[in-house]
C-alpha cells in the first residue's frame, strides 16, 4: 500500500480504515436522508389522521387542552377536555345577551376535576324546546336550563359561532368549547322573508359554554367600537348604535352605519359644505381634498392611544380633512356618542385653531332614494311630503321646500323622517316589480331624526325628487325627499344630533 | 491534518449514526400511533391522488349521552382529490332498489372546491324527532339536516334494506371524480309500490337516499333521480353499492 516518499502519492495514500469509514459515511447519509423522508410521511399522515380524529393531544399539563369530538347529530356538541391542577375550574354556561365582545350572565356552573374529561351540550334551541340546553361531563348530566319558550318568541332565522372577547384578558386562559348568537327571526308576514345582514358585535341573544378558573369575573362589555376595531369595515362609535364608517366612494362623504338594524348598508351619509362668510371653502367639489382622518385630538397629526374602559360610556373623535400640508382651511369636526343616547350620534364644528375662519357650515343628509323618504315631523307637525309640496313653496330650479322651523320656542328643533312603507324595504323591492332596479336599504325599517340649536340654524330644506337616476319612469309610489339640507351658523359648540332607528309612527313619540 | 480529517469523519459517523437512531425510533413511534389512529378512523392509502376513496368507520366515537339521542350513525373517512367540486343530496321519500330515482322533500349544498387534498370525516345519522325520521350529515365541518317524509319507521332494525358504497370489513374504494356516489341508501322493502316514469316501470319504496355527485354531472343526476335516463348514459356514471346491511 505505502509505494514511495513523493508528495503525489502520499496525498492518494488510502487506507483500508479509512475507505470502511467513508463508505460507512456515506451509506448512513443515505439512510438519513431515506428515514429522514419517510419521517416526513409519517409526520404528515399523523397530522391528516389526528385532524380527523378526537384525540386530545396535551402539549402543556398546565394549560386546559380541547378536542372536538366528530358531530353525530344535529343538537348535539362533544369534547374531549384537559383540565390542569394549578386551579380550581368551573365548567360555566351562560345566556342572555352576547356579543364577540361580551360575556354574557353565568346562569349555571359546575366544579369540574383536573384530569382528561368528555364534555357534552344539547341544545334544544327552539322555542317549541323552549330553549333548553343540557351539558354532561363524562355521561353525567351537570347542567339543565331552560331559557323558556318567551325567550326568542318567534325563533332565529340563523345563529352564528363567535370566538372569546379578544379584550378580555385574565391571568388565566379560559376554554370556550361553544358559543352562538341568535338572530331573532322578524315576522313580517307570511312570504315576506327578511335577510338581515349585521355582523357579531351587534348584541344579541345567545349562549356560551367555556372552562374558566373559579375566581373568574367578568364586566359587563363596552358598548363603545374604538379602534384597534377597523373603522373600514367595523367602524367606530356605538356597537348596538350608529357607527362611522370610512368610505372610500365617494370619500368626501360621512358615513354611518348601524348593523343592529341588520345591515352593513350606510344608514346615515352626510356631506358637509364649510364656508369663511360667503366663501365656501370645502366642500365635495374641492379639487385638493384627499381623505378625512378620524383622530382622538382636535389638534395634531398623530392618532393617540384611544381608551376603551368597558367602564366608558362617551366616545369622542374628530374628523380632520386631509388637503395637504398648505392648505389654507383644513376644517376639523368633532364627533360624539353617549350610551345613554343609543340611536345617536353628535356633531359639532371642534373648538380648535383650524376652524377659527369657518362661520357658517352645510349640511346635506342623502339617502332619500334608497330610504323612500316620504313622511317627515317637524316638531309636533307631522305631514306627508305631499301636504308639504302643497303647502310650501318650492324652489323652481332645485325642488327645494323650504321647511318652517320659526314655530316653537323650545332650544332645540327637532325633525323626524322616514318611509311611508311599513315593510323592510328588501321586501318591498322584491315583491313590488316596479322597485326592482332601485337600490333600496336592506335594513329593517328604519326612522331617522336631528335635533338642531335653535340659536345656530338657519335654515332647513327638503330637495324633492320624482325621479330615480336608474328609472325611465317616475318614482313608483310618488316622490321622495332625495336629501335634506340644513343651513347652519358656527355658534359656539353646539351639538347637531343626527339619529336612526327603528321605525315608529311619527307624531307617537316627540323626539 | 490527517488526524483532524480522521476525527472529522469519525464525528461525521457518529452524528449521522445518532440521526439514523433518533430518527428510526421516532419513525417507529409514529407508525404505531398511525396504526393505532387507522384501527380508528379506517386504513387508506392512496395510489391515485386524483381519484376519491372512502372506507367505512368500523365503530363510530360517540358518546353515550348522545347514543341513546340517536339512532343510527354511520361514518367514512374520504380521501378528496385537489380541485374536487361536488354536491351533496340527502331526501327522503321514495327510492328504487337500484340507481338514484328519488321522489320526495330533498335537500342540497355545495361548497367551494379546496385546491388541495384534504382528507374528511363523513358523519350520517338519523335521528327521531317529533316524529318525524331526521337525517343529519356532517362533512368537514359543514352540517345539515333534512327531514325525510314519508319514511316514518319506528326503529332502523334489520327489516330495512341499507345501501352503503363502502364497507367495514371490505378495502377502501376509490372513484373517478365524474362518478356520482349515492353514499347511503335505506328503503323498507315491505313497501313495494310499481311506478312508471318515461314509460319505464320499477318498483318503489319507502326510504331516502344520500348522494356526492359532481357539479360536472348535475344535469344528468337531475335526470337520474327523476328516473329518466340521459341521452348516452352509462351505468358506470353511478357507483354501485358495496353491500348490503
Amino acid at each position: 500500500m505505502n509505494s514511495g516518499n513523493s508528495p503525489r502519492s502520499a496525498r492518494l495514500k488510502f487506507s483500508l480504515r479509512h475507505l470502511i469509514i467513508l463508505t460507512t459515511l456515506i451509506a448512513v447519509g443515505i439512510a438519513v436522508v431515506m428515514v429522514h423522508r419517510k419521517n416526513r410521511l409519517l409526520h404528515q399522515q399523523r397530522e391528516q389522521l389526528l385532524s380527523l380524529s378526537s384525540r386530545l393531544i396535551v402539549d402543556n399539563e398546565d394549560e386546559l387542552t380541547l378536542a372536538a369530538m366528530p358531530r353525530v347529530a344535529d343538537d348535539f356538541l362533544s369534547w374531549r377536555v384537559h383540565v390542569p391542577e394549578n386551579d380550581d375550574y368551573e365548567l360555566r354556561l351562560g345566556a342572555g345577551d352576547i356579543s364577540e365582545q361580551g360575556v354574557p350572565p353565568i346562569v349555571d356552573k359546575v366544579r369540574i376535576l383536573a384530569g382528561q374529561h368528555r364534555v357534552t351540550l344539547q341544545s334544544g334551541d327552539s322555542p317549541d324546546e323552549e330553549f333548553q340546553y343540557v351539558v354532561y361531563v363524562d355521561g353525567e348530566q351537570v347542567i339543565s336550563v331552560k331559557m323558556g319558550q318567551d325567550w326568542i318568541p318567534g325563533g332565529w332565522s340563523s345563529s352564528h359561532g363567535m370566538g372569546w372577547p379578544r379584550q378580555s384578558a385574565s391571568s388565566s386562559s379560559p376554554l370556550q368549547l361553544a358559543a352562538r348568537s341568535y338572530r331573532a327571526k322578524p315576522d313580517f308576514g307570511k312570504r315576506n322573508y327578511f335577510n338581515g345582514n349585521s355582523d357579531n358585535y351587534v348584541t344579541r341573544l345567545g349562549y356560551r359554554l367555556w372552562i374558566d378558573s373559579a375566581d373568574q369575573t367578568y364586566q359587563p362589555p363596552s358598548p363603545l367600537m374604538v379602534p384597534p376595531f377597523d373603522p373600514l369595515h367595523q367602524g367606530i362609535g356605538l356597537r348596538d348604535g350608529l357607527r362611522y364608517t370610512m368610505s372610500n366612494r365617494p370619500p368626501y362623504h360621512w358615513t354611518f352605519t348601524r348593523p343592529s338594524l341588520a345591515t352593513n348598508d350606510p344608514m346615515l351619509r352626510i356631506v358637509a359644505e364649510f364656508f369663511d362668510g360667503e366663501k365656501s371653502v370645502l366642500s365635495d367639489r374641492t379639487q385638493s381634498f384627499a381623505s378625512w382622518q378620524i383622530r382622538d385630538a382636535a389638534s395634531g397629526s398623530a392618532t393617540q392611544r384611544w381608551e376603551n374602559e368597558s367602564t366608558k360610556q362617551t366616545l369622542t373623535a374628530f374628523l380632520h380633512a386631509s388637503l395637504g400640508p398648505k392648505a389654507e382651511y383644513q376644517p376639523v369636526v368633532e364627533l360624539k356618542w353617549d350610551a345613554s343616547r343609543p340611536d345617536e350620534v353628535g356633531l359639532r364644528l371642534a373648538n380648535t385653531p383650524a376652524n377659527d375662519r369657518i362661520t357658517r357650515w352645510r349640511l346635506r343628509i342623502l339617502g332619500g332614494l334608497e330610504h323612500l323618504w316620504r313622511e317627515i315631523e317637524i316638531g309636533e307637525h307631522s305631514v306627508t311630503l305631499g301636504e308639504l309640496m302643497s303647502e310650501a313653496p318650492v324652489e323652481p330650479n332645485e325642488n327645494l321646500i323650504s321647511l318652517n322651523i320659526s314655530d316653537g320656542t323650545e332650544s332645540e328643533i327637532a325633525i323626524r323622517w322616514q318611509t311611508n312603507e311599513t315593510l323592510p324595504l328588501q321586501i318591498v323591492q322584491r315583491t313590488k316589480q316596479q322597485y326592482a332596479s332601485m337600490q333600496l336599504n336592506r335594513g329593517l325599517p328604519s326612522s331617522f331624526g336631528m335635533k338642531l340649536p335653535r340659536s345656530i340654524t338657519e335654515n332647513v330644506s327638503a330637495q324633492t325628487s320624482d325621479r330615480h337616476p336608474n328609472l325611465s319612469i317616475p318614482l313608483p309610489g310618488g316622490p321622495v325627499v332625495q336629501q335634506l339640507v340644513i343651513e347652519l351658523e358656527r355658534g359656539s359648540r353646539e351639538w347637531v344630533w343626527f339619529e336612526v332607528g327603528p321605525h315608529r309612527s311619527l307624531g307617537d313619540h316627540p323626539l | 491534518m490527517k488526524h483532524a480529517l480522521r476525527l472529522l469523519l469519525i464525528l461525521a459517523l457518529i452524528l449521522g449514526g445518532s440521526v439514523l437512531i433518533r430518527l428510526t425510533r421516532e419513525n417507529g413511534r409514529l407508525g404505531e400511533e398511525i396504526a393505532q389512529l387507522e384501527a380508528e378512523l379506517g386504513r387508506m392509502s392512496i395510489d391515485d391522488a386524483d381519484r376519491i376513496y372512502l372506507v367505512e368507520i368500523e365503530t363510530p366515537q360517540v358518546p353515550p349521552e348522545v347514543a341513546s339521542h340517536v339512532d343510527r350513525v354511520w361514518q367514512f373517512r374520504c380521501y378528496i382529490p385537489p380541485g374536487y367540486d361536488f354536491m351533496r343530496m340527502s331526501g327522503g321519500g321514495r327510492v328504487a332498489e337500484n340507481g338514484i330515482y328519488h321522489s320526495g322533500s330533498s335537500g342540497s349544498s355545495s361548497g367551494s372546491p379546496n385546491p388541495e387534498a384534504t382528507h374528511e370525516l363523513l358523519t350520517i345519522s338519523f335521528q327521531k324527532k317529533d316524529n318525524r325520521s331526521v337525517l343529519f350529515d356532517c362533512f368537514g365541518g359543514s352540517a345539515g339536516t333534512t327531514s325525510w317524509h314519508r319514511f316514518n319507521q319506528e326503529q332502523l332494525d334489520d327489516s330495512l334494506v341499507v345501501q352503503k358504497l363502502a364497507a367495514s370489513n371490505q378495502r377502501p374504494r376509490s372513484f373517478d371524480q365524474d362518478t356520482i356516489l349515492p353514499l347511503l341508501k335505506i328503503y323498507d322493502p315491505s313497501t313495494a309500490e310499481e311506478k312508471e316514469v318515461a314509460g319505464k316501470k320499477f318498483t318503489t319504496y319507502a326510504g331516502g337516499l344520500f348522494v356526492l355527485f359532481p357539479k360536472t354531472r348535475t344535469s344528468e343526476f337531475n335526470q337520474l333521480h327523476k328516473g329518466e335516463t340521459p341521452s348516452d348514459f352509462d351505468p358506470s356514471w353511478v357507483a354501485s353499492e358495496v353491500s348490503d346491511e
